[in-house]
């Protein structure tokens, strides 16, 4: 009726859309119109396009990448990456190549450096037997997605032990993501059911949980996380400190959380068609089915995405000072370990390129997030 | 009311669009109207008219993805000579003299045109000291920050806000809604505008409080012979406080004229559909006559009348093809409808 | 002759508590929101509730239907096989109960939950009590009552953001009539739409009550609407019941200064009224700081010393016309 600000988008309003495609939009159902929203949020769907590609990296890095991740070239330490090329002065090739290397020793150090030997070139092959691995650690395999036929392949150079990095950095991409993925999930699992309570019932038990939550976040983060990562049994296995270090994650990650369910859940309480179900007869289990929770599940996602950043940083931050993972296990922060010294700024800057991967998947997580903020409550007040 | 020369506002082919996700929405397709001294217009619509959006317009305040078109014409007759609002820069220096100077405005939600961290005789004393050239010119007389606080004072004294002296000193959410309008009103007269514009100022308040809000701006008006623009989707209010009214649907204006003789004998079907649909007051349980279907979206205006969707008297083949013109009532009416023009004979 | 009473309403006193500055304080005053009402709903009838903010109609409205706590008072439903003390419902029972009474809500957006197809909204009333219905049955109910509200069948497959405001009430209204419910709380069900909106409604909120028999209580703040639809009116002010009568009778020659000043304020379009007009000075008062005495004393231009000592009697002024002034015989003429 009055026209400032209370003007919504209804039906046709929002599309212009006629016959057909009129219908398709008004039997939509919420996923659809979300999809649809997000679709046209172009930052977001590169956002996803490249969480995507990584997923796929760390998923498969056993078969993308061309070695295991601690396998040593002796041959190539220290040695920068080696670009695939088409041509060079000896003419054009179809299949990519690099070029084959020859160890010399330093006249002074009397060091052993690898040089470019530019007259023998490597061709590099597609789907060739390597190393063998198990992926998913189960199924045995011995296909790699690419290699060279003699010598080895270096996309992004090597480490002081000659290790090569592009391959580790495939291994560490999965840790990182997957240390991300289970870390949010407990967060959101212990703030779900903290953040529900909360929120649901109210009163005396919200006021508890409210000002327990605030306590867990004042709790400055680095001595937390500090204490929590030296009460690690040394002896423990890898396994046993990826697993403990998700939980770390899970318990610092979950106020945040629990808190913003907690404010939905609330707003959601005296939506009028809440009250509506409740006149109907409804009771507490109809209306969480029917109307909390699947208004609930676009948040959440949301909220997940959102998060997702800090704890990736959180264990990059952690590895990288030495309180997280530890070698043997790959991480992206054991990764920028050895960045670490000053010999490597100097004469290996590429060592920090686990930093751009860093950066770019934080990156693709905070635009993803944005988009489907906006895209996730589509019936949200449309201001003209 | 005598002659051109009380001429104060003159809206020429005033016509707003807005890009929006969704796609180009005319908000407001090329409307004309004038606004004169001592008088109020009264503009009328439902939503999606356009009547708020086309009174922003003269203000210049519309929001970023909205445009201007190039031919509109918003010409204000001041004594100083006449300037054209719709052709100054978006920022300038003069724009912002005109709001709040020679312009005043008050609007449905007093809440926010006070900013909450001032009090309120402090937002009134900023708004006299801003506009003191105009005010000298109005009153012959130059504030300084002690007498624009004695005039502040005054005018909401002038207002009915009670204990004046108290009220200067404090916050606008320490006021009833009543007040706060009451407050804005002041606000809005402290400069003595020659034009005020009133969108939907009182639709938020409960109907006793609005009967006195009403009455406090009838008076003032004649008071300080300003003009005054007055948006509201009630007619009940635009009976009681406007001479001449514009009734608007999507956009256009269908009708214009005095207001008692438009609400005696609607011309346009839209306008006598709007006064059939009103409920009443002396008949009781009495069937209603609705407008039959919906208004349409702005994304998707119909071709020709804007109102042929609706109407029960649409003549196929031409209300849906041809955007009827104005045609002139005589007695300053005016409808624009196929069923008075010259293509309907 | 009069219709049977549906709903009494006896005494009824709604406070809600006022939460004290410092956290974990216990209340620290009230705000009688609905103080002592007594009201009869007779069958079949439309009894417009109006009032201005903080009046508390909608309060009443939501207490008569269990959705908000009750202070005191009591709440009686005249069904066929006898009465029910709403209030000492609880539980199972209350929500078995429910399907008798329904609300119909102001906002049409908020009101529908979006994620829901059409079908399902206005299902729910059948299905949320889990009643042992099959889905074919409650289809069929869903149709006929869409049919009923004038939707196109065609809509139920369809979500909430198809439709406009005007249409959105219309699902509003099947949702509230589904079950067939006797009583039916219109809480400013057609202010959020426009006039030529809104009359449609109007009607078709008449023409249901025609075909079903439903007994409505017309919460409204605009007093033409209640003119349109309601056979008799209820005026509140501030929590309490001021005047109360027939529609025509109230609106030709009102009893209490109050209702006449409300009936003066309106703007119109029409003739003016029969009556002399009474302008009212000063706001509203703070419902948590009601005025001693009759809470419309601070405002009445004919308030005398008792006004402001003695709570007036809502008593029976001539037939089936109720006021509660002091001087409602001296003023009416």
């Amino acid at each position: 009726m009055v026209e400032s600000g209370r003007e919504r988008a209804a039906g046709p309003v929002a599309t212009g859309a006629h016959g057909e495609e009129a219908l398709r939009y008004y039997t939509a159902s919420q996923w659809q119109l979300v999809w649809w929203r997000l679709r046209r949020h172009r930052a977001a769907m590169v956002g996803a396009s490249i969480l995507l590609l990584f997923a796929f990296l760390g998923l498969f890095a056993d078969f993308v990448a061309p070695y295991g991740g601690t396998t040593r070239d002796r041959e190539y330490i220290y040695g920068p990456p080696q670009i695939p090329r088409f041509w060079d002065d000896k003419g054009f090739s179809f299949r990519p190549f690099v070029y084959a290397l020859k160890t010399e020793r330093d006249p002074v150090t009397l060091r052993k450096i690898a040089r470019i030997d530019t007259d023998r070139r490597r061709y590099i092959y597609f789907f060739v037997e390597g190393e063998p691995y198990r992926l998913f650690g189960l199924i045995p395999a011995r296909t790699r997605l690419f290699g060279v036929e003699e010598g080895k392949i270096h996309l992004f150079g090597t480490d002081d032990l000659g290790r090569d990095l592009f391959s580790r950095l495939m291994y560490a991409t999965g840790v990182s993501l997957s240390i991300g993925v289970l870390g949010v999930l407990l967060a959101a699992g212990l703030a779900l059911v903290i953040g529900g309570i909360a929120g649901y019932f109210g009163g005396w038990i919200d006021y508890g949980i409210q000002r327990l939550t605030e306590i867990v976040r004042v709790v400055p983060v680095i001595p937390l996380y500090m204490g929590l990562a030296a009460a690690f049994p040394r002896e423990w296995s890898n396994i046993q400190v990826y697993f403990a270090m998700t939980v770390i994650l899970g318990l610092v990650g979950w106020p945040t959380l629990a808190r913003r369910l907690r404010g939905h859940l609330l707003a959601q309480r005296n939506e009028d068609y809440v009250l509506a179900a409740r006149l109907s007869g409804a009771g507490s289990a109809w209306i969480i089915r029917k109307h909390m929770l699947p208004s609930f599940t676009s948040y959440i996602i949301v909220d997940v995405v959102i998060s997702f950043p800090y704890v990736i940083l959180s264990e990059t931050a952690l590895s990288f000072i030495g309180l997280g993972l530890r070698p043997p296990t790959i991480s992206w922060g054991i990764l920028l370990q050895d960045a670490q010294n000053v010999r490597a700024i100097e004469q290996a800057p590429w060592l920090f390129l686990p930093a751009l991967f860093v950066i770019v998947a934080v990156l693709a997580f905070t635009v993803l997030g944005d988009g489907l903020r906006d895209a996730a409550d589509p019936y949200a007040v449309k201001k003209s | 009311m005598a002659a051109g020369d009380a001429l104060l506002l003159e809206i020429r082919d005033l016509g707003v669009s807005f890009t929006t996700d969704d796609g180009m929405v005319r908000a407001v397709d090329g409307i004309s109207l004038v606004a004169r001294r001592g008088c109020t217009l009264g503009i009328v619509g439902e939503s999606g008219s356009g009547k708020s959006v086309a009174t922003k317009a003269v203000m210049r305040l519309l929001p970023a993805n909205a445009r201007l078109d190039e031919g509109s014409r918003i010409l204000l007759h001041r004594e100083e000579g006449e300037i054209d609002i719709a052709a100054l820069p978006a920022r300038s220096r003069e724009l912002r003299r005109l709001r709040g100077g020679d312009i005043g405005m008050i609007f449905q939600e007093p809440m926010a045109s006070f900013s909450p961290v001032y009090t309120v005789g402090n937002q009134m004393i900023e708004a006299i000291l801003e506009h003191r050239d105009h005010l000298e010119r109005r009153l012959g007389e130059r504030f300084d920050r002690r007498s624009a606080r004695e005039h502040a004072i005054r005018m909401l004294e002038r207002v009915g806000m009670s204990n004046p002296r108290l009220r200067i000193d404090q916050y606008p959410h320490e006021l009833s809604g009543g007040m706060r309008q009451r407050a804005m009103i002041a606000v809005a007269l402290s400069t003595h505008p020659s034009l005020l514009i009133a969108d939907e100022p009182t639709t938020a308040l409960d109907v006793t409080i609005q009967a006195q809000i009403l009455d406090l701006m009838l008076e003032l008006q004649q008071e300080l012979g300003m003009a005054m623009l007055f948006i509201t989707h009630d007619m009940g209010v635009i009976a009681r406080i406007a001479e001449e009214m514009a009734v608007m649907y999507l956009g256009r204006i269908v009708e214009r004229g005095p207001t008692r003789e438009i609400i005696r004998e609607p011309a346009h079907p839209y306008t006598r559909g709007l006064l059939a649909a009103l409920p009443r007051l002396d008949t009781a349980r009495r069937r209603l006559t609705p407008v039959p279907g919906d208004i349409p979206s702005p994304l998707q205006r119909p071709a020709g009348c804007p109102f042929h969707t609706r109407c029960p008297r649409h003549m196929p083949g031409l209300c849906d093809r041809i955007l009827p013109q104005d045609t002139d009532l005589g007695s300053g009416r005016s409808v624009a409808c196929h069923l008075f023009g010259e293509a309907a004979s | 002759m009069t219709a049977p009473p549906l709903v009494e309403i006896r005494n009824l006193k709604v406070y809600f508590g006022v939460r004290g500055k410092r956290m974990l304080q216990k209340a620290r005053g009230y705000v009688r929101a609905v103080d002592d009402v007594t009201l009869t709903v007779r069958r079949g009838e439309t009894l417009g509730l109006v009032g201005e903010s903080g009046s508390g109609k909608t309060t009443l409205g939501r207490a008569v239907l269990r959705a908000l706590p009750v202070t005191a008072g009591g709440i009686r439903f005249h069904l066929e096989d006898g009465p029910v003390d709403v209030l000492a419902l609880s539980g199972r029972e209350l929500r078995r109960f429910r399907r008798h009474m329904q609300l119909i809500f102001q906002d049409p957006y908020a009101s529908l939950d979006p994620r829901m197809t059409v079908r399902d909204i206005i299902a729910e009333p059948l299905e949320a009590p889990g009643h042992l219905r099959s889905k074919r049955e409650v289809d069929e109910r869903v149709r006929e009552i869409a049919a009923r509200c004038r939707l196109n069948l065609e809509f139920l497959r369809r979500f909430p953001h198809a439709f406009s405001g005007g249409q959105r009430q219309r699902i509003g209204i099947a949702r509230a009539l589904v079950a067939d419910p006797e009583f039916v709380v219109c809480d400013e069900a057609v202010s959020a739409l426009d006039v030529s909106i809104q009359a449609d409604i109007l009607n078709l909120l008449m023409d249901l009550q025609e075909e079903l028999g439903t007994t409505y209580l017309f919460i409204t703040h605009d007093l033409s609407v209640v003119a349109q639809i309601s056979d008799r009116v209820a005026v509140l002010y501030l929590g309490r019941l001021m005047e109360l009568g027939p529609t025509a009778e109230i609106f030709a020659r009102p009893m209490h200064p109050y209702t006449r000043a409300l009936l003066s304020a309106i703007p119109r379009v029409e003739a003016e009224h029969r009556f002399a007009p009474v302008k009212l000075r000063g706001e509203i008062p703070d419902p948590a700081h009601p005025p001693q005495g009759c809470r419309f004393s601070t405002r009445c231009p004919f308030a005398r010393e008792r006004c402001r000592e003695e709570v007036p009697a809502f008593r029976e002024l001539a037939r089936d016309r109720f006021a509660a002034c002091h001087f409602a015989e001296e003023l009416a003429d």
